[in-house]
């Protein structure tokens, strides 16, 4: 398998503002699989294109274990991109769709049948090699892309949005395969997707792309709890800012001082903690606010409260909103866990 | 996604699209592009001997030229919108359903596939003095003989050239509309209908604008191939004065070499009248 | 107008349509056909016969037109779907531009250029000479294939081809796995309309062909004039043959595209 480098790689489209690729730097270990999560137009897919070498960057390098293949053309890559299209070629069968690479490498006729059919096999579509793209659901369509280009073995998985095509419950079922599949084979893999949840249970890391580069990258529970600077918050719904003063495990601010968990920045910054994060009650970092308006969002009411000329939003469930009235005080209690700082915002 | 398009560049395009397009380009270069500059040159006499204006002035001279232009002009006209009139007719009768619709639709593109000269054979054996449908006049007791007969070919109205290219080209017109009035579906006169119009008030409101672009760069193509063919009006026409066409092929085969100026400045006549319509009709379109 | 009325309207329009052509076919199968006579006296496939007789030059004439048509829209197709794939995928500068220079051949008449062709065609020994014609051809038939591909590749995925290139085929292999059968129905209708365009060509093969390369639509008007009535009338139906199967071909791709050029002209 494949270890992926990424070295500051920059790339212009022609005739457009803003850089798609800047200084995007980025290391896949050998076996991980990676979700590259973004806003649409963050350039994540252009990062895709140019490691599969179908766009050449303005600068910097892409490396496989190490060794540069910037001179290599698209089919002598090591890396696979499965398009978010699925992108299967109308004019032939199902087999003949998962057969293309072979094919293009003229194996042995019989070599590829086998092939095909234990790829099919394995994304549970053995007995649909007679089909016809056009005669195949979204979901079907999407695990025969995922085949054809498994089939190949090859060192590195690129996928573009593989569920963004999908019916909400079939991705489900497509994340556990992709999933499955990538820990049997042990393909090192980039999924990128715009969906937190999807990065979050696809890659054994997150990289979070803004404005064509990686802002921050590790475990999804630390993308959500721990961000790395005020995009990555909000990106992650964080809407609760409050500048003060980190010192000692505090946080000195308007509403006082609030207990910090360990590790978080010390010196002037601004303090941040997800809405949903809040509870109601008494206990550590308990505060009272005055109820402004709550909006009934389904699952979860949004409750906008303030106190020392502060707002601050929470996200709570029903029984737990029941409390909050317009216009009279509540006691809210903001976890010492749940809270983090941005240094220098 | 912002790559896409530049990433189709790299597959097989070889980066640049003039790349694809130059052989192409070439050839109606050297070809189209060569033949307009040598007629032109032709036209001032070169290969005659010294550039001079003798041929034009010579043609732009001599009445037959202009009674010949004006003949060709009354063609084009009446063939352009006697297609254009019969042709929309016929794409709002074929537009909706009724038994025998696929059938009638089918044979209603045959005419674009048959070669003028076989059309023109074709009308010249049918409406001639002895033609077939004297044949019938005559059998229903209408006339008494082929002088009987009206001339509609051969006559001085090019009616026989006219009937030609209304023949040809209302099928070319109509299914061109027929397309264009499946792109833009039902719904837009159905809005007007709602907002009070009447059947015939949608369709000539809000139907045949939206129509319009397509009807006169159709129109266009008509009026410059009726202006311009040498088949039809040399089968069908009267011989003096001859249409345009006929006139400088003429003058291009004349035994004395001298008149081949003359047929140059002739065909660059047609040709200014062609860049003329492609100007109006096509020139700034989006 | 409800239904009857439309059908009866119908008929006529097609009526007048095909009705040119009940004389032609007529004379294909009369002997000595004269006015009053509605029809033949005498049904007879005599001029079919003679049509293909040894002294005939109808077979060569076919054989001619035939070779002449598929060479040009050969020519036409390797030079136009290059061409048609630049227009219907990419947006650049000067593309109004190209298509107007391309449009300018399909409406400016052929005998307007055809008189100045002659001139270059002389300089390169190229007149008299079915290779000539066979070249002078592509002015109108060029035109009519790029504008057909042109819109057959607007409606075309390049990213197909990105994502074969992804799973190891290389440039050549795209074109020929990828890009040829996705686009084989739309070079399917602007080869045979070429077919069409070049088999129907008068001025230009008589201007260019100097009367030596004797075609069907040439030898048509020479066996009228001379009073061969029935001999022309089997060349029409030959000249009509290509295209009515062609039509039958491809009607229904037809539909809403494919003749949008401008037939045969």
């Amino acid at each position: 398998m494949t270890r992926l480098t990424l070295d500051t790689l920059d790339l212009r489209h022609p005739g457009t503002e803003r850089p798609a690729l800047d200084a995007l730097s980025l290391e896949v270990a050998d076996g991980e699989m990676v979700a590259l999560l973004g806003p649409s137009g963050c350039g994540k897919t252009t990062a895709l294109r140019v490691i599969a070498g179908l766009v050449a960057p303005d600068a910097g390098e892409v490396r496989f274990d190490g060794v540069s293949v910037g001179h290599l053309p698209p089919e002598r890559r090591e890396a696979v991109l499965v398009f978010q299209s699925g992108q299967l070629f109308a004019h032939m069968d199902v087999a003949a769709n998962v057969g293309f690479g072979l094919r293009m490498q003229r194996r042995p006729k019989r070599e590829i049948a086998e092939r095909v059919a234990e790829a099919l096999a394995q994304v549970q579509l053995g007995d649909l090699g007679h089909r016809r793209p056009h005669e195949l659901s979204g979901g079907q369509r999407q695990r025969v892309a995922l085949a054809r280009a498994l089939v190949l073995k090859p060192g590195l998985l690129l996928l573009d949005e593989p569920l963004s095509s999908l019916d909400a419950h079939l991705r489900g079922e497509m994340r556990a395969l992709i999933r499955r599949l990538q820990r049997e084979t042990g393909i090192t893999t980039l999924v990128v997707t715009h969906d937190q949840e999807e990065a979050a249970v696809l890659g054994d890391r997150v990289a979070l792309m803004l404005g064509g580069r990686i802002h921050q990258i590790g475990a999804g529970a630390a993308l959500w709890n721990r961000p790395a600077d005020l995009d990555v918050a909000r990106f992650f719904g964080g809407c609760n800012f409050i500048s003060g003063r980190s010192s000692g495990g505090g946080f000195d601010c308007a509403l006082g001082r609030l207990l910090l968990p360990e590790g978080a920045p010390s010196g002037e910054g601004c303090l941040t903690l997800r809405p949903e994060a809040i509870e109601p009650g008494e206990g550590e970092n308990a505060l009272t606010l005055r109820v402004i308006e709550t909006r009934f969002e389904g699952l979860l009411t949004r409750i906008t409260a303030e106190g020392s000329g502060l707002r601050l939003e929470a996200l709570m469930r029903a029984g737990a909103a029941r409390g909050a009235v317009p216009g009279q005080d509540v006691r809210w209690r903001l976890p010492r866990e749940a809270l983090w700082v941005l240094p220098g915002v | 996604m912002a790559g896409s398009r530049t990433s189709a560049t790299e597959v097989i395009g070889r980066g640049h699209p003039w790349l694809s397009l130059a052989p192409a380009l070439c050839v109606i270069a050297v070809l189209f592009g060569g033949g307009l500059v040598l007629g032109l040159a032709g036209s001032f006499g070169m290969g005659r001997g010294g550039w001079s204006l003798d041929a034009w002035a010579a043609v732009l001279g001599e009445g037959r030229v202009w009674r010949s232009l004006g003949l060709s002009l009354w063609i084009a006209f009446a063939s352009t919108a006697l297609s254009c009139l019969i042709g929309l007719g016929a794409a709002l009768l074929l537009r909706r359903r009724f038994p025998g619709q696929g059938l009638a639709r089918l044979l209603f593109q045959i005419n674009l596939t048959i070669p003028h000269a076989v059309g023109a054979l074709g009308i010249l054996w049918l409406l001639s003095q002895s033609g077939f449908l004297a044949r019938i006049a005559g059998g229903a007791g209408l006339i008494d003989g082929p002088a009987g007969f009206p001339a509609l070919t051969q006559d001085r109205h090019a009616i026989g050239i006219i009937a030609h290219y209304v023949w040809k080209e209302v099928p070319f017109i109509g299914l061109i509309l027929l397309a264009n009035m499946q792109s833009i579906g039902d719904d837009p006169e159905a809005a007007a209908r709602s907002l009070g119009a009447s059947p015939f008030a949608a369709m000539r409101l809000v139907l045949l604008p939206l129509l319009r672009p397509a009807l006169i760069r159709a129109g266009a193509i008509v009026f410059a191939f009726s202006f311009g063919a040498w088949e039809v009006p040399v089968l069908l026409g009267q011989s003096s004065p001859p249409a345009l066409p006929v006139l400088a092929w003429q003058r291009f085969t004349d035994p004395d070499l001298a008149a081949r100026p003359e047929a140059m400045a002739i065909a660059m006549l047609i040709a200014l009248v062609s860049a003329l319509l492609i100007r109006a009709a096509f020139a700034g379109r989006s | 107008m409800n239904a009857r009325a439309r059908m009866a309207l119908g008929a006529l329009l097609i009526a007048a349509l095909m009705a040119p052509l009940v004389p032609l076919a007529l004379w294909s199968v009369a002997r000595g056909w004269f006015f009053p006579q509605i029809l033949p006296a005498t049904w007879t496939f005599e001029p079919w016969m003679r049509a293909f007789a040894a002294r005939s030059d109808i077979p060569g004439a076919l054989m001619t037109t035939t070779c002449i048509a598929l060479a040009a829209s050969a020519l036409a197709l390797l030079l136009g779907i290059p061409a048609g794939r630049a227009l219907g995928l990419y947006r650049f500068r000067g593309k109004t531009l190209v298509e107007l220079a391309l449009l300018a051949p399909v409406i400016v008449p052929g005998i307007a250029v055809g008189l100045g062709i002659h001139g270059v065609f002389l300089r390169l020994g190229l007149t008299n000479s079915a290779l000539g014609v066979v070249l002078v051809h592509l002015v109108p038939t060029l035109p009519y294939v790029v504008f057909v591909m042109s819109g057959v590749f607007a409606n075309y995925d390049a990213e197909a081809e990105a994502q074969a290139r992804s799973l190891g085929a290389k440039p050549l292999q795209v074109l020929w796995h990828v890009m040829l059968p996705a686009i084989a129905p739309g070079v399917m209708v602007a080869g045979l309309f070429a077919f069409l365009v070049s088999w129907s060509q008068y001025i230009l093969t008589l201007t260019i062909g100097g009367g030596r390369v004797v075609t069907l639509p040439l030898l048509l008007y020479a066996q009228a004039g001379a009073g061969r009535n029935d001999q022309a009338g089997v060349l029409a139906m030959l000249s009509l043959a290509p295209g009515l199967v062609i039509l039958a071909l491809v009607a229904r791709q037809l539909a809403g595209r494919g003749m949008t050029i401008g037939g045969t002209r």
